[in-house]
């Protein structure tokens, strides 16, 4: 029992409205009323008891003080389900249909049950009921979705529409009422929504697309595909956008969808594409004759796929068959039609059609003009001869009415061959045909196609192809053969050549070779392949040589030749021409060869002996080209021409020639035999035949005037005026004077050997021809002689004149004023001392007498300066080393002219005792008054001073008192003493003269000296005496001019 | 919840597998779920590829959509993690029991929207052949732990799409949902592994 404390005050009502309910059968919820609100304090007091005691109520009330009152109540138990609630609900426009979906909450009972439900469908903004449907479902245990759909009558956009549900358990053992749910909440389908859906339009359309949406929500963007467009608003719960043209989408269609707020999406796709092309290429026939097969190209694609794709029908009028559809490799479409027995003639028409258009082609065919037969198939061949072939191969299908027309092409390594074979048509047979005329032991391919005989149509593909080789079969003739006798003819060697494979017929093992003595066999040879001769001794019997080829399949006819050698006298040899790829060969027809000519030639091949090849030609031939791939270029071949006569043969020519003419593969050998001043004689060797590669034909010689080494080319070259060509035509000769040279000139030789071929390679030869030795004596003996000559003259004319000479030249008494040996016309400065005596005007000799014995000299050599102790060797300088006595010093003054003027009136003023001469004519020869002022300071430099100074005595110098102390004690200064030049210059009167003059110019003069003893450039830069540097430069500078 | 104790006893009372067989178990399992992780993002790139715009947009993310009979993965971490492992691999098994047939249906739709996206057909035939094995592997863990399986699934999408948009809507939320859960079902697996090392 469960207690409920209530308040209750007076007597307790029994509760009203007592009643119980369970959801599921586990719980029961009950309720009742409170009685009387003016009874306070009551406590209910509820037990449950079995069902059966609540059906016998024990009617026990204790009514006594506790004022407790117990009330049997019959509840009211009843089961009501909870009530259900609609997981989704959507609607198909397109369809009208409603979509519901919900879960039937099986799980909160633990067993199985039995469910009803009952869906509402209302519709309208008044909610009048459209139909109440019952559907009934079994509950698991657990939870299930279940679902459920309603199609309307009406096309759902036009009113809006509600559903609502509830539920009803049938459960059996519930001994109480059972009631229906309460209805779930009105829910009205998903009814945001982008139309149209699922539309299909041709490409290039213009749509518009609007979006629905429910209250609350509104529309952010709506996009096609990947691009938005501008909203149009419709109303307040709908928006559209245009989209013009629109493209073929992609397989899946082209999304058109609506953006909304709050954040949800919906669209929809748009299928773009093509109405079907025209079926193209529409191609009925039959293959097997049991169904026709009909194929086209479908066109242009249309975009579209699965249930939009192109559909297609094919129909034969006047029946109708809808046939499906054939995957084909290709693109191409195909569909069977059958074949019916009595019906030769077929219209067809193909009609195309999609949700966007229908496009046909149509056909009318007779059956038996269409027969493209299948691929022969299990196509074997087959022989058990050497020149016929049985095939056999299998067609399916069902040809009886017709004849087929079967093509068989044969082919081997070089050739190929069709034949055409008619047959009646069978029903999935096997067809045969016979092939004859194949070659023994030939390997041929076979292979067949088939096609319809009377109306043809196409071809069938070829079969493939079988190989087979025919048996071999005897060989076909005997082969060629040719004999030579051994030079004593005491042997025959017989020659056969192979047979060719087409007349082998089949692999040759060996040849038997038999030598006849009037119709008697005197001997046999068997000579197994590869050997293609045998020797024969004929013991002094000429015989019949017979030759058999032999197979597998048996013996060749024979091939004869009589051993016979006809003796043959004056026997020439002529020459053959090249024409390139061959020998041209002529003879002159014999009359009294009757069984033809054989040609005989042997190519050797290195050390082998040569292989005997020959040809043989028919009597009334006279001429041939022989060929063979083993002839070459520039090698000589001799052949033997035989004639076949009645009782033998006879050989009638010798032949020897080239298939091509080459150039000499060298240069003839050649020397120099003797050569003379103006003439050469040459002699040259043949060249080897071999090294000839062709009929020689001469020799070319070409001397021209050369070194050795000069270039080849250059000689060659044309135009060049001192290249002789001489061209040597006669073969005979071996040697040639060339004449009309010059002499003791080297001469370049070269040559050359050609042949029709061309010219060959060239030598080359120096020679130098000999002098002319006359003439080298002439030249020697004249000259002698002219000199004798003259040697004679003159020793007569002095003899004659001796007198003469003796007084001009010898005098006994030499008279001065006669003798010019005895005269000095200028160069008196050049003379000695002891000339000095005899110096005449304008030389006037001064002496100088030197006072000062302090006073020291410079004398400076060319590169050294000369100690004091070689100084006073040296006489003529007379230095003045301080004895007192007066040392005279001559000098030639130099005196420029235009100076003689002025010493008139510097005499008695200048202190100085030295007369100048002119200087400048002594320079004159020397320096060229233009070069002046550059060379200034090497004539300067190149001072020859006349005493020789050592270095410290020059430092002492450099240090000796002022220049004012010198200037007063000086008369004649040394001239290595620059310090006194250079003050004494701007005193001089030509100091103000151009600098060239002053160089040349108030510079004392060495009597042993023509240099300037002052150097002017010193002169300027230096205005403080610095000896040292001065000395020492100038030293090095005065070597050259010295 | 169960716990770890319980689980092992349970486990070695209800089979005969030893826990050394159990933890090997959950490692193929595991590895399995790395597979089916990768396999489910080139499916959902894959299936968006072919529907065009806004699927194929990287930025589309549509309100996730409760597919009857699929457990969702939306559970938040913490709670997911807070789970019992026997609840999660209950979670798991309902899962995959239930996408084999959601990923058929998405099979079916796309041979008819797309029928030459051959590759997208095979994915989602192979990822339907994958769930079958995880939700076999899974059963075959719970069975070792002594779990009790989920009920049997309520197989597919229902009726057809009422449009081709739905059809691609759904299908996107089927393939994503396919995702969620191999993430989850990794995640869990990796948990459960470490419980039981080898």
């Amino acid at each position: 029992c469960n207690y409920v404390d209530v308040a209750v005050s007076g007597f307790p009502e029994a509760p009203g409205n007592w009643k119980c309910i369970t959801h599921d059968l586990n719980r029961m919820i009950c309720s009742w009323d409170a009685t009387s609100s003016a009874n306070r304090g009551l406590t209910y007091k509820i037990c449950q008891f079995r069902a059966a005691a609540i059906k016998t109520p024990v009617s026990a009330v204790a009514g006594n003080d506790f004022e407790c009152m117990l009330f049997f109540l019959v509840s009211f138990q009843a089961l009501i389900p909870l009530t259900p609630q609609i997981l989704n609900l959507s609607a198909d426009f397109s369809t009208y249909t409603l979509y519901l979906t919900w879960n039937d909450s099986g799980s909160v009972f633990q067993h199985e049950l039995d469910a009803s439900w009952q869906i509402q469908i209302l519709y309208k903004e008044t909610m009048e009921t459209v139909t109440l449907i019952n559907y009934d479902s079994k509950l698991t245990g657990k939870d299930s979705i279940l679902f459920w759909n309603w199609t309307s009558d009406i096309p759902l956009e036009c009113t809006s529409y509600y559903v609502k549900i509830r539920c009803y358990i049938n459960e059996l053992y519930f001994t109480g009422r059972k009631e229906w749910s309460e209805w779930s909440p009105v829910r009205t389908p998903n009814s945001v929504m982008v139309f149209p859906q699922d539309k299909v339009v041709l490409v290039g359309s213009n749509v518009t697309f609007c979006c629905l949406y429910n209250e609350g929500k509104s529309v952010k963007f709506m996009k096609y595909g990947s691009e938005s467009y501008p909203l149009l608003r419709l109303s307040k719960w709908s928006s559209a956008i245009k989209v013009q043209n629109v493209s073929a989408s992609v397989p899946s269609g082209t999304n058109v969808w609506c953006s909304l707020v709050p954040d949800d999406v919906e669209g929809t796709v748009l299928f773009v594409g093509y109405a079907p092309d025209t079926p193209q290429n529409l191609n009925c026939e039959t293959r097997t004759f049991i169904t026709i097969t009909c194929s086209w190209n479908p066109g242009r694609p249309t975009a579209l796929y699965s249930k939009r794709r192109t559909k297609y029908i094919l129909f034969e009028s006047p029946k109708y068959m809808e046939l499906p559809l054939k995957t084909t490799p290709t693109s191409k479409h195909a569909c069977d039609f059958p074949v019916h027995a009595n019906q030769k003639i077929y219209n067809f028409t193909l009609s195309a059609s999609n949700p966007l258009g229908q496009a046909e082609s149509s056909l009318l065919i007779d059956v038996n003009q269409r027969v493209h037969l299948e691929t022969p198939d299990k196509f074997t061949v087959s022989t058990n001869s050497s020149t016929h072939a049985h095939l056999s191969w299998y067609i399916p299908g069902n040809f009886i009415k017709i004849r087929l027309l079967c093509q068989i092409e044969i082919s081997n390594s070089n050739s190929e061959r069709q034949l055409n074979v008619s047959m009646a048509g069978a029903e999935n047979s096997n067809y045969r045909a016979w092939v004859d005329a194949l070659h023994p032991y030939g390997t041929y391919t076979f292979r067949v196609r088939c096609s319809a005989s009377e109306y043809f149509w196409k071809w069938s593909k070829w079969s493939e192809g079988k190989k087979l080789t025919t048996l071999e079969a005897p060989p076909a003739r005997g082969p060629d053969i040719w004999r030579q006798r051994s030079p004593v003819g005491e042997t025959v060697t017989v020659f056969w050549k192979p047979l060719l494979l087409s007349e082998a017929n089949g692999i040759i093992l060996s040849h038997e070779v038999v030598c006849y003595l009037r119709e008697r066999m005197l001997k046999a040879h068997e000579v197994p392949v590869p050997l293609n001769s045998t020797e024969i001794k004929l013991g002094g019997n000429d015989c019949l040589i017979s030759v058999i080829a032999k197979n597998r399949a048996g013996s060749s006819p024979p091939s004869r030749i009589t051993s016979v050698d006809l003796p043959s006298d004056n026997v020439k040899t002529e020459l053959a021409i090249a024409t390139g790829n061959g020998i041209y060969i002529s003879w002159h027809s014999d009359p009294n060869v009757t069984c033809g000519y054989t040609l005989k030639w042997c190519i050797s091949s290195g050390s082998e002996p040569c292989n005997v090849d020959w040809e043989m030609f028919p009597s009334n031939a006279i001429d041939a080209v022989i060929k063979s791939a083993l002839f070459q270029p520039g090698v000589r071949y001799n052949f033997s021409l035989y004639g076949c006569k009645h009782n033998g043969y006879q050989l009638l020519q010798n032949i020897t020639g080239y298939m091509k003419e080459l150039p000499p593969k060298v240069a003839p050998n050649f020397t120099v035999e003797e050569t003379s001043s103006d003439s050469i004689l040459v002699k040259w060797e043949d060249i080897p035949v071999e090294d000839c590669q062709g009929f020689l034909k001469g020799y070319i010689l070409y001397f021209a005037k050369g070194e050795k080494g000069s270039s080849k080319t250059s000689f060659m070259e044309e135009g060049s005026p001192e290249l002789t060509v001489k061209n040597i035509t006669d073969l005979t000769k071996k040697s040639l004077r060339i004449l009309g040279l010059q002499g003791k000139t080297s001469y370049r030789l070269d040559l050359r050997a050609y042949t029709v071929g061309g010219i060959g390679p060239s030598k080359d030869l120096y020679v130098v021809t000999k002098e002319n030795s006359v003439g080298l004596i002439i030249a020697i003996l004249i000259p002698v002689a002219v000199a004798v000559v003259l040697g004679v003259v003159t020793s007569i004319l002095c003899y004659q004149k001796r007198e003469w000479i003796k007084e001009t030249f010898y005098p006994d008494i030499p008279n001065p004023e006669n003798s010019k040996a005895l005269q000095f016309q200028k160069n008196i400065c050049e003379g000695n001392t002891a000339l000095k005596t005899l110096e005449m005007n304008p030389c006037t000799p001064n002496s100088v007498e030197v006072v000062e014995t302090r006073s020291t000299v410079l004398k400076i050599e060319d590169t050294e300066i000369i100690s004091p102790v070689a100084d006073s060797e040296l006489p003529e300088d007379g230095s003045e080393t301080g004895t007192g006595s007066h040392v005279v010093v001559s000098y030639c003054p130099p005196i420029i002219e235009e100076e003689i003027s002025s010493p008139p009136i510097d005499e008695p003023v200048g202190s100085s005792q030295v007369i100048y001469i002119d200087i400048q004519s002594m320079y004159q020869p020397q320096v060229n008054p233009e070069e002046e002022p550059e060379i200034n300071f090497v004539t300067t430099a190149g001072y020859k001073p006349q005493m020789q100074l050592p270095i410290n005595a020059m430092k002492m110098e450099s240090h000796s008192p002022t220049e004012e102390d010198l200037d007063k004690i000086a008369g004649y200064r040394p001239q290595a003493n620059t310090n006194v030049w250079k003050l004494n210059s701007p005193d001089s009167p030509v100091s103000i003269q151009s600098n060239n003059e002053n160089g040349s110019f108030g510079s004392p003069c060495s009597i042993n000296s023509r240099q300037f003893l002052i150097p002017p450039k010193d002169y300027e830069d230096s205005p403080t005496p610095n000896n040292t540097g001065w000395s020492f430069t100038h030293f090095f500078q005065n070597k050259p001019n010295d | 919840p169960v716990d770890h104790a319980n689980l092992l006893s349970s486990a070695s009372s209800s089979s005969s597998l030893s826990q050394q067989e159990v933890a090997t178990k959950i490692k193929q399992t595991h590895r399995l779920t790395v597979l089916l992780k990768h396999c489910s993002e080139q499916l959902l790139a894959e299936y968006v590829r072919h529907q065009g715009e806004p699927f194929s947009s990287p930025d589309f993310q549509p309100p996730a959509v409760a597919v009857p009979g699929l457990p969702s993965p939306s559970v938040p971490p913490e709670p997911w993690q807070a789970l019992s492992d026997g609840k999660r691999l209950w979670h798991l098994v309902a899962a995959y029991t239930t996408l084999p047939g959601l990923l058929g249906s998405v099979l079916r739709q796309q041979a008819e929207l797309n029928p030459l996206a051959s590759e997208l057909h095979r994915q989602l035939e192979a990822a339907a052949r994958q769930c079958r094995g995880l939700a076999g592997n899974l059963e075959g863990i719970m069975g070792a732990l002594g779990v009790p399986g989920p009920p049997p699934p309520s197989s597919s999408l229902g009726g057809p799409p009422p449009s081709a948009f739905l059809a691609k809507m759904s299908g996107y939320h089927v393939c994503r949902l396919h995702r969620d859960w191999a993430m989850r079902s990794h995640e869990a697996l990796g948990l459960l592994r470490t419980k039981y090392p080898l």
